[in-house]
């Protein structure tokens, strides 16, 4: 809770610092902030919280581990924010508020107790967003990719709302426990409008998260979307709608997997090949990463398919190997644009001898994207496997590794562009705070790699 | 008996002005069969006993968002609006396809839910028939606790909606000097 103080206040204090023109103390305030934020969401860790404000919002170690994990990754984008909205306008301290505000819903989403908290966060992450999206506004790509969200988006909330309702009908509550204590005391005859709002639910939340046959909003707006903006999406709010997909099916719907596990199976495996397969044509690496970014939700969807005491563990792991990677990637990315102008993979080419540490950074991102061993994606995909094998979903794990396989030729396209094309190109000049974070992501993902047990054993 | 035949009215009218507003080629006959459609829903609500409802019904869409689509048509161009006309021709374009299997499969969706659902075996509907005398009375009133009580906190948190939603607005439409 006080989490969620925090960064409210935050982007309150970020609003009026951008109205009394304080425009250089805006970046280490919003960092600072989210350092506290942080430090007091780390230590509700294990205070066994009991659900507050009459089973509205419920702190438990869940919540503060994918908090905390979304409080990290939006700390590493604003580093890399420094003088980027600079350069699309001269009012900054709104991106940086409505950043944070985005973020406050996202705490409310991986922390809710009952369905209208899922509701009302997932709406302040989505609008804000939606504006984020657009901000570039002379950008007639940003502008649909913001039209196009918006609808989109809208459209998504309008099924997750009428699924809320159908199962309100059926179990006269929004509150997960009671809901949960709904479908456990009836192992037979629970009433067919649950099952409807399930479904409608399990549609608005794939929307969300991008899987498909919901993912068609998905690479038009984040190649539209200012980079930044895109990187934010990518990770934060990706991570954000699986913790809530997850919180909702481990509490409330795990007695009925037999129901919905079919559906959400068809659904995995056509968001691992749509993304994947879709992902090997594309010529644009932003576009790519768009793709990529689908058939990673794909992987995710694996741990939710098959629900069980692993499946949190296997999602975390999974969430922070591909959080630090694509922040590496999208880092890599900007830089690459301020100086060629596009984001073809063409432009990557020479870059392992004009700037060594951008191409090895890039390099362990997209092996960790691709699974290879001694990465964080290669124990991401491990756990979420092995989450799978445990329930014996044999077959399932052939295709995800087929899947896997398909990946690696286009994660290595980018790496055979930049060691082995040449091309006269300069040093790219990288800021202090770029190195700072391709870094910090660097270390994250060769740690994870080599020695998991930091967080494997946290739940 | 009386409450049966009103009702059905209001439901007839609800549906039959909503397949206007969709069907029809002109938008602002459209519009103005939407606030048919929106005030006979405000009806059945009363019906339903949401009398609270009803009236934000009213005041939110009939008096608010109503109001602003009629500006929107005032305020743009005539040439705007006849383009949208002209789109829509053929009964299955490329474009109508995957809309009308979304519609479709979600109108199957809820009519298996409503035949094979049996509202009136819920338990908690059953119960709460015992009540509806008392109800009458004191809608508004269980709204206003209930807010204010165990809903507190996402009232609270819609006001962060509110204010994110309003920088955003004041920042998207902001005038900034040409220099590009």
């Amino acid at each position: 809770m006080s989490t969620l103080i925090v960064i409210s206040i935050l982007a309150i204090v970020v609003l009026y610092l951008g109205l009394f023109k304080a425009k250089q103390a805006l970046l280490p305030i919003s960092v600072l902030g989210l350092v506290a934020a942080l430090a007091l969401a780390i230590m509700e860790w294990n205070s066994n919280a009991a659900p507050i404000f009459s089973g509205m919002m419920h702190f438990d170690n869940f919540a503060v581990a994918f908090s905390s994990i979304c409080i990290i990754t939006t700390i590493l984008v604003f580093l890399l924010s420094k003088n980027y909205f600079e350069k699309i306008s001269d009012n900054v301290a709104e991106y940086y508020t409505l950043i944070l505000f985005a973020l406050s819903g996202i705490i409310v989403m991986v922390s809710y107790h009952n369905l209208s908290m899922l509701f009302v966060g997932l709406e302040i992450m989505s609008v804000s967003l939606y504006i984020l999206a657009g901000i570039k506004r002379k950008d007639f790509a940003s502008n649909e990719a913001a039209l196009k969200y918006f609808l989109m988006g809208a459209f998504s909330t309008g099924f997750l709302l009428f699924g809320i309702a159908l199962i309100y009908g059926a179990s006269k509550s929004f509150d997960l426990a009671v809901i949960a204590q709904y479908v456990i005391d009836r192992p037979t005859g629970i009433d067919p409008i649950f099952y409807v709002g399930l479904v409608l639910m399990i549609v608005g939340l794939c929307f969300k998260v991008g899987a498909a046959p919901f993912h068609f909003w998905t690479p038009d707006v984040y190649e539209g979307a200012p980079t930044l903006i895109t990187a934010f999406m990518s990770t934060v709010v990706k991570i954000a709608g699986f913790a809530a997909f997850l919180r909702l099916f481990s509490i409330c719907f795990a007695p009925l997997q037999d129901f919905w596990m079919p559906t959400l199976l068809v659904i995995t495996i056509l968001t691992l090949f749509v993304g994947n397969i879709t992902a090997l044509y594309q010529t644009n690496f932003k576009r790519m990463l768009a793709f990529s970014s689908i058939s990673h939700a794909g992987y995710m969807l694996f741990a939710i398919v098959a629900l069980g005491a692993a499946s949190t563990n296997a999602i975390f792991i999974y969430a922070a190997a591909y959080a630090v990677s694509s922040i590496t990637a999208f880092a890599v990315l900007m830089l690459v644009k301020a100086k060629t102008g596009s984001e073809n993979f063409e432009d990557f080419n020479g870059l392992a001898k004009s700037n060594p540490f951008l191409a090895f950074a890039l390099t362990v991102a997209m092996l960790s994207f691709a699974g290879i061993p001694l990465t964080a994606g290669f124990i991401g995909k491990f756990f979420v496997f092995n989450a799978a094998l445990a329930q014996y979903h044999t077959w399932l794990v052939a295709i995800a590794v087929v899947n896997a396989i398909i990946g690696v030729f286009y994660y290595f396209k980018v790496i055979v562009a930049m060691y082995f094309k040449d091309n006269q190109t300069k040093q790219i000049a990288t800021p202090a705070y770029f190195n700072f974070v391709l870094g910090v992501s660097l270390i994250i993902t060769l740690v994870l790699g080599i020695y998991p047990s930091f967080i494997t054993n946290l739940f | 008996m009386v409450e049966q035949i009103v009702f059905y009215v209001f439901a007839a009218i609800a549906i039959l002005s909503g397949v206007y507003v969709v069907a029809s080629q002109n938008l602002v006959r459209s519009v103005f069969m939407f606030f048919v459609t929106l005030l006979s829903v405000a009806g059945l609500y009363v019906f339903a006993l949401a009398d609270f409802v009803a009236l934000t019904q009213i005041v939110i869409y009939v008096g608010g968002v109503l109001v602003m689509l009629l500006f929107v048509f005032m305020l743009s161009s005539k040439d705007s609006l006849d383009n949208i006309v002209n789109l829509k021709k053929e009964a299955l374009s490329a474009n109508r396809i995957p809309a009308t299997i979304i519609t479709i499969a979600l109108l199957v969706i809820l009519i298996y839910a409503i035949l094979l659902a049996d509202f009136e075996q819920l338990d908690w509907i059953k119960s709460n028939k015992l009540l509806i005398e008392k109800a009458q009375t004191s809608n508004v009133h269980n709204i206003g606790v209930n807010i204010m009580g165990r809903f507190l906190l996402p009232f609270e948190l819609i006001s962060i909606l509110l204010m994110m939603t309003l920088v955003g607005a004041a920042h998207l439409a902001r005038k900034e000097p040409n220099n590009d």
